[in-house]
């Protein structure tokens, strides 16, 4: 499988993470999801609180709009009033078109008694130019005249409507002295004939005032050229008064953002004059926002302390219940198999320490177990090394003795030959020939028999010894032998004598071996027999076995010796074969091997006349009748 | 020169081994200037003989039952009897404690037993 960059970017982040200590593993998700949701849910929250902060704040501009201009067309109202009052009033068409200055500005005089709200009053005659101009700050008048008020646009327009037929009363923004106007105009009539015109205007530094108490708020108004003409003392200019804001009725925000100015067409007889601006702090609004704002954030730190605190007392409290753990698996570790976790509680903490406690219960019994199977193996292979270095002893001891054994009869025989050879050599004896011929021929044979027993030796060392076991009748073949054995015994000048009991059972065996058995343990008895003495050879059964005994009247075997007299090569301390005998030093251990091969058990007893060697053979039946097998008979 | 044909040196052969004794004896008894004074088997029969038979020289195996033939030595030495041994052994490391008890060494896994003559013949010297 391939990875990509991904995938292996995302491996090592895995493998970082697998990296940290348990308590950040625990820690850090729980900071960085906390952070993340608070963080989330702080955004949302501020933005739909100031959205509805914001909303809250276009209903209260409109709301305060539709107020000031309800007071700018009560504005209008009363200018209305007014022209129409002056307009209609007795006396004041015939002034005017007679040009009786004094006359019209009496008739003047008592509307603006009339009329408290407005701020100037003006006739003119037919030609545009001011009759009467009354102008009133505070409570003090001024009576003034002669102003070419025909180049006030609106003016010409309404003096023009007796003859247009056009629209008899407009209203504007009008200078007059140094001060603003809104101001309105209609015509004076003398019949059908334009005689005159009245003008009604309201300070517009007042009517922002007004407008501004009505509407609660700061107010400024403008001309159409978006300048300001008048605004309440709390209006900030924000530069921003633009027409097309007005048109779309969308508020605008200060530079700082700490006011918002929704501005409005400035209608007066159903003709855009200019705008009216109504300005709002957003603090107010958006204050609350804000206090809302911190008090979500101070939660939030709150909340996330509080949840960073509780993530590092879980980690805590889990790390510090691991590190008994991992203490006691480094202990185990260094071999102190005796470490145990002291247990805290019963979550799966508790259950890995119990489980960890009887792991490390296991691992110290095993190690016992191992550590005395080592030591028991130890040992063994010990006693194996040393059975292994007797066995090497012994195997060196046998070829000394085998190297011993093998020189006397070379020497002997290589000695004579070598006399015989030297041309020196004339014994006084004649018989020397016949003797020399005696010696090397016995030398010879014994060497013969040396080399037979040795063979016979390590064909049951290398386990190669054939026994062919067979059932077959011992009294008759140790009969048979009885005619061997004596003339034997009688050539050393020995006697012996053979009993054999007529109750033996068959027994199962190799009829040349168990030949070479008996006969091996009669010649070893005539070797170590001096001149005169007896050999007795008996043969009885003994309960499932078969007995055979050959005693001596010999030299005896020291109490000490024991078993070893079985051994290759071993010789009794002291004693020596008698004359003309010669001892491979092979006969007994050979013997002992066949007996066994047997399934038998042979020994030696020391008898107060000489030694008695004993065998035994396991009987396969016994036999029923007196009659004997003639299996043995033949050899 | 004192003892020639007319004065043969006198031995004493002591050896365990039958065989080897006889093949010994008739080796040395034919050579002009010796004769086998008496045989012995062990060291005790040849303490036994050593006074009653006064030998010249003593051929004495090493590798003997019972006392060996380096007991044999000090045992001869210990009761004054001065008379030169030569010791026989088939094992060479016996010939330096036999030359360490003052006798002479004659290695015994040859059939040419000139060497044993001439180490007769010195030792009578």
């Amino acid at each position: 499988m391939r990875l990509t960059q991904g995938d292996g970017r995302q491996l090592a982040l895995t493998r970082k993470y697998h990296d940290l200590p348990i308590f950040w593993k625990i820690l850090l998700p729980f900071t960085l999801l906390m952070l993340v949701l608070g963080l989330a849910g702080a955004f949302l929250v501020v933005r739909d609180l100031s959205t509805n902060a914001r909303r809250s704040l276009d209903r209260d501009l409109f709301a305060h709009t539709v107020t000031a201009r309800a007071a700018v067309l009560d504005a209008e109202f009363s200018l209305l009033e007014a022209v129409r009052f002056a307009a209609n009033l007795r006396g004041l068409p015939e002034s005017t078109a007679q040009g009786d200055r004094p006359q019209t500005a009496e008739l003047l005089s008592s509307v603006a008694a009339v009329k408290q709200r407005i701020d100037l009053l003006v006739v003119t005659n037919e030609a545009g130019e001011g009759l009467v101009e009354i102008t009133r700050r505070g409570e003090e008048r001024h009576v003034d005249g002669g102003h070419p008020w025909a180049e006030t646009p609106f003016v010409a327009s309404v003096l023009d409507s007796g003859t247009g037929g056009l629209e008899d009363k407009m209203a504007g923004l009008i200078d007059a002295g140094g001060e603003r106007y809104v101001a309105m105009a209609t015509p004076v009539r003398r019949g059908e004939v334009v005689v005159g015109a009245v003008l009604a205007g309201i300070r517009t530094e007042d009517l922002a005032g007004e407008v501004s108490g009505r509407a609660s708020t700061a107010v400024a108004l403008y001309d159409g050229d978006a300048q300001i003409v008048a605004a309440s003392p709390d209006f900030v200019n924000t530069d921003h008064p633009l027409p097309q804001d007005a048109e779309n009725g969308r508020a605008v925000s200060s530079a700082d953002g700490r006011l918002s100015t929704l501005h409005a067409p400035l209608e007066l007889r159903g003709r855009e004059v200019g705008m009216i601006g109504v300005q709002l702090p957003t603090d107010e609004a958006l204050g609350s926002v804000r206090g809302a704002s911190i008090r979500l954030a101070l939660l939030l730190s709150a909340a996330m302390a509080a949840v960073v605190g509780v993530g590092v007392f879980l980690s805590r409290s889990i790390v510090s219940r691991l590190r008994p753990l991992i203490d006691t698996n480094r202990a185990l570790g260094r071999g102190e198999f005796s470490s145990r976790v002291a247990l805290q509680g019963r979550d799966e903490l508790g259950e890995l320490a119990e489980g960890f406690n009887q792991m490390a219960e296991q691992l110290e019994a095993s190690y016992k177990e191992l550590e005395m199977r080592v030591a028991e193996r130890t040992e063994e292979t010990q006693r194996l090394y040393e059975e292994l270095l007797e066995a090497t002893r012994s195997r060196s001891e046998l070829l000394a003795g085998i190297t011993h054994d093998f020189r006397t009869p070379v020497f002997a025989i290589l000695g004579h030959a070598k006399m015989m050879q030297d041309p020196d050599f004339h014994p006084d004896d004649p018989s020397w020939r016949e003797a020399f011929g005696e010696t090397i021929y016995e030398s010879g044979d014994y060497l013969l028999q040396l080399v037979n027993d040795l063979l016979d030796h390590a064909e049951f060392e290398l386990g190669h010894a054939e026994i062919e076991r067979e059932p077959m009748d011992i009294g008759a073949l140790l009969s048979h032998l009885e005619k061997t054995i004596v003339p034997l015994a009688r050539a050393s000048d020995l006697e012996a004598v053979v009993d054999i009991d007529d109750d033996l059972p068959i027994v199962k065996a190799d009829e040349a071996r168990l030949r070479q058995i008996v006969l091996n343990l009669v010649s070893n008895a005539i070797k170590y027999t001096p001149s005169g003495g007896r050999i007795t050879v008996t043969a009885v059964p003994k309960g499932r076995r078969v007995q055979v005994a050959v005693a001596d009247t010999g030299l005896g075997v020291p109490e000490d010796v024991g078993e070893r007299i079985f051994e290759p090569f071993y010789r009794v301390e002291g004693t020596q074969p008698q004359k003309g005998q010669a001892s491979s030093g092979l006969g007994l251990a050979l013997t002992k091997r066949l007996v066994e091969a047997h399934s038998g058990r042979i020994w030696y007893e020391r008898t107060p006349d000489g030694t008695t060697f004993l065998f035994t053979l396991p009987a396969t039946r016994r036999r029923k009748s007196q009659k004997r097998l003639q299996t043995a008979g033949a050899g | 020169m004192a003892r020639t044909s007319r004065q043969p040196i006198r031995l004493v052969v002591c050896d365990d081994n039958e065989s080897v004794l006889l093949t010994l004896t008739r080796a040395l008894e034919y050579r002009e200037g010796l004769e086998i004074a008496a045989e012995a088997g062990s060291v005790e029969e040849l303490l036994e003989l050593i006074d009653e038979v006064g030998p010249d020289v003593i051929v004495l195996d090493v590798n003997l039952p019972g006392l060996n033939g380096i007991d044999g030595v000090h045992e001869l030495r210990a009761r004054d009897v001065r008379v030169p041994v030569i010791l026989m052994s088939a094992d060479k490391r016996n010939a330096e404690p036999a030359e360490a008890a003052g006798a002479r060494f004659f290695y015994k896994g040859t059939t040419d037993l000139e060497d044993l003559v001439a180490e007769i013949f010195a030792a009578a010297e």
